[in-house]
């Protein structure tokens, strides 16, 4: 009998999965549920085709034909609702059920909403909110008073994307500086006089109180100081798609715990990308990834498992991004609460600083500003990980 | 076969997959952009462009650590000219 596997996410984990589940297998039934209507692109050229670096068409990664020239069967504007796990089926928003032999749930994350809203406010995580920037842009007269709230690689999008445009840029966020629960004070004062120096209006411990304006945006109101915007990009985290799982059965922390082989507690159900929190043998514990080379590589990985294989996902992540000129690259497991230690090198003066994070006196992560080239010897260090001194917090998945 | 490797440094944003899949022929430089390799050394000094000869087994490697860049930054092509990817 043909076994049939649906993947609830049509980014590029839930892709990645499909693609390569098709490569192995010419006969398994798979059907990949997509709650937006576009085929594959790719979020990371999102910024690149707002400055006009590529066209919206190389944006794409997948043309609409590609699903049934595979033998995919593609389904699109649909929300899974509910996963039975005894029956085994999954209950579409459409009220269709749908069995399933082996299940893998892609659903990525979705960005925090500011608790207001009204025109001239942006995100930046889908095609369409791009779509959407570049059409509050293209309406605005310069000067152009532009606002950030945030301190996040979104926010850093932002930046870089406002300043293309010839915006007059505020940017206000919570911490001291961006990525406050991780860099030091020295990593983030260094990005904040850079952002001063580039002509940025930088609102450091700025809460957000409420937005102005009756029909459009006119300004912002925060507990430090209000500024005037006619365009708002928010940018204040991501949360995994899991609030339609919680009676589900399935052991969900920061997302859904999975081990190595993107295994769930619960049998034949997989977890992949964004939305999976799983087993980092570089740091010992279940952590939520983030990357786009993580998610690829996992959607690959639970296709091999799917038919018996038994891969593992051993990846040392890295997330990487530019702030006008200035390289901020993440390496591994970056939380000071699960470091023992972390080491810094340089300073504001010096112009580029260095944050390395121990575990059991072994490298598990590091935050680089201005500081590529340390990059090759902490990847090398983290390579040299002596597993069993690790605490190791997986788990088993129980038949 | 020989094969042209290229990176658009432009594009490119260090986001590290292409070396992530095959370490032998992209590295990441000082500018946090990947440098093209043959077979882990870089002949007449780093280069985003290069002319390499490779096994069936390297091809595949390389082309999915082109399939494997977000921001499609990698350009494969064939010994004629011919673009293998981006298809």
């Amino acid at each position: 009998m043909t076994m049939t596997t649906i993947i609830i996410g049509g980014g590029i984990a839930g892709t990645a999965c499909a693609e390569e589940l098709r490569k192995l297998d010419p006969k398994v039934e798979i059907i990949l549920i997509s709650e937006e209507h576009h085929s594959l692109y790719s979020r990371v050229l999102l910024p690149h085709y707002l400055k006009n670096k590529v066209s919206r068409e190389r944006v794409f990664l997948k043309n609409e034909n590609w699903y049934a020239e595979n033998n995919i069967e593609w389904i699109t504007g649909e929300r899974a609702e509910k996963i039975d796990v005894k029956n085994s089926f999954v209950l579409l928003s459409n009220g269709r059920e749908l069995p399933f032999d082996k299940l893998v749930i892609a659903g990525g994350r979705t960005p925090r909403p500011l608790s207001e809203d009204c025109r001239g406010v942006a995100y930046l995580w889908t095609l369409d909110d791009a779509d959407h920037l570049l059409q509050l842009v293209s309406e605005q007269p310069r000067p152009c008073a532009a606002g950030i709230y945030g301190g996040g690689l979104i926010a850093c999008e932002f930046v870089n994307i406002f300043k293309n445009f010839g915006l007059d840029i505020t940017i206000a966020f919570r911490g001291k500086h961006f990525w406050s629960r991780v860099l030091d004070v020295e990593s983030g004062e260094l990005i904040n006089q850079h952002l001063i120096k580039n002509g940025i209006k930088v609102l450091s411990q700025a809460q957000f109180v409420g937005l102005r304006g009756e029909n459009e945006i006119s300004g912002v109101d925060t507990d430090k100081q209000n500024f005037d915007c006619k365009i708002l990009g928010v940018g204040i985290g991501l949360d995994p798609d899991v609030s339609w799982l919680h009676d589900s059965g399935l052991k969900i922390g920061k997302g859904i715990s999975v081990n190595e082989k993107m295994e769930t507690n619960l049998p034949n159900i997989y977890a992949i990308g964004d939305v999976a929190e799983v087993f980092d043998v570089y740091s010992g514990r279940n952590r939520v990834m983030g990357t786009w080379t993580a998610a690829q590589a996992q959607g690959r990985i639970a296709a091999h498992n799917i038919l018996g294989e038994e891969n593992k996902f051993e990846q040392i992540t890295t997330s990487s991004m530019n702030i006008l000129g200035l390289d901020v690259i993440f390496i591994g497991d970056n939380d000071r609460e699960w470091a023992d230690e972390v080491k810094i090198e340089g300073n504001v003066v010096d112009g580029g600083v260095l944050q390395i994070f121990y575990k059991t006196g072994q490298v598990i992560g590091a935050t680089l500003i201005n500081k590529n080239l340390e990059r090759e010897k902490i990847v090398k260090l983290m390579k040299k990980i002596d597993r069993a001194k690790i605490t190791l917090s997986s788990f088993t998945p129980t038949a | 076969m020989k094969i042209k490797i290229k990176v658009d440094p432009d594009l490119c944003i260090g986001a590290a997959a292409c070396v992530t899949v095959a370490p032998e022929t992209f590295q990441l430089n000082n500018e946090n952009k990947a440098d093209v390799l043959d077979h882990g050394q870089a002949p007449n000094g780093p280069s985003y462009e290069r002319e390499i000869e490779v096994t069936d087994e390297e091809m595949q490697t390389i082309l999915l650590s082109a399939e494997s860049c977000p921001v499609l930054a990698v350009f494969v092509y064939d010994e004629n000219g011919k673009q293998l990817f981006p298809r």
